[in-house]
């Protein structure tokens, strides 16, 4: 009786929640406009690109980005830190021996699931997804060869040196956007392309694509030191 | 109205999901809760027009902390043994 008395007053919560988020998206303050429509407007003939979101996490706040590419390396670090490394000796004790579904399931998912999450990273500029969304799914991906029972061995100081090369070439990118345009993160390559094709947008796709390898490498570790190690 | 209906829906679930999760002594069945909510969560900013993230929430939320923090319980139940 206790836990339906409950159960009803937070699905009232809930839906007056949900009414009252609606009522806020209709009626937007004037910040939002203003700056929402300034992307919106300037978007197409600053970068040449479809997609604004892209646009707004690589070029126009950049420096976000950057945090954002730090706060992960942080964590990553923790965790590192925390989890004593046994080496590969003791490695998948921590998990049963897969079944015959699992088994079969990974050989015929894997490479799709590797498959889609380069095609959202490298489609990054054009469709919805980017270097975060499509790291993250082949990180997450990378899960189901730990599932399956794979015993392979990974060189982890190749994964290291690949990482910290992209993140190099990132803030490189960065500093070469002060040196020809006076800005952090400029755009200084001027073609920018034709509208909608996989080569535009001046350096975008390039930054994108160096974010997807460093959260991949990331996620995977981090997984890699939970439950391999 | 379908938007609506499907809303509505998720949200009474993804609550009566988290009330499930305080309730419950398996300590795994909470984690899978969890993995769950970000399941409808990622289905109610995929109706809000927002696939991006929609996408790091399917991938991070349901797949990812999921695995993590049951990864976490095994290895603190191995240890304790």
């Amino acid at each position: 009786m206790k836990k339906i008395l409950i159960l009803m007053i937070f699905s009232f919560l809930a839906v007056s929640l949900m009414l009252f988020f609606m009522q806020i998206n209709s009626s937007k303050s004037s910040m939002q406009s203003i700056s929402g429509d300034y992307y919106l407007t300037s978007n197409a003939k600053d970068f040449n690109i479809p997609n604004v979101v892209t646009s707004i996490v690589t070029q126009y706040r950049g420096y976000d980005t950057i945090g954002e590419i730090t706060i992960l390396f942080l964590s990553i670090i923790g965790v590192f830190m925390l989890i004593k490394t046994t080496g590969f000796s003791e490695i998948s004790k921590l998990l049963q021996e897969p079944g015959t579904i699992v088994h079969t399931a990974t050989v015929i998912l894997f490479p799709i699931i590797m498959l889609f999450g380069a095609y959202i990273i490298i489609n990054g500029h054009l469709s919805p997804g980017g270097g975060f969304q499509g790291g993250a799914i082949i990180g997450s991906g990378m899960l189901l060869l730990f599932l399956a029972g794979d015993k392979k061995e990974l060189n982890r100081t190749a994964t290291h040196i690949v990482e910290s090369i992209s993140v190099s070439i990132i803030l490189l990118i960065g500093l070469l956007g002060i040196y020809y345009l006076n800005a952090f993160f400029a755009n200084f390559l001027y073609s920018l392309g034709t509208f909608g094709s996989i080569i535009s947008g001046g350096i975008i796709p390039i930054i994108y694509i160096l974010i997807g390898v460093k959260v991949t490498v990331e996620f995977f570790h981090l997984s890699e030191y939970l439950l391999r190690s | 109205m379908l938007e609506i209906t499907i809303t509505l829906l998720l949200t009474i679930l993804s609550i009566t999901m988290l009330i499930y999760i305080f309730l419950t002594k398996d300590i795994i069945t909470a984690a899978i809760g969890t993995a769950l909510i970000s399941l409808f969560a990622s289905i109610l900013f995929l109706i809000m027009k927002a696939p991006d993230v929609a996408m790091t929430e399917a991938a991070i939320g349901a797949a990812l902390s999921g695995a993590i923090i049951i990864g976490v319980i095994i290895r603190i139940k191995k240890e304790h043994r």
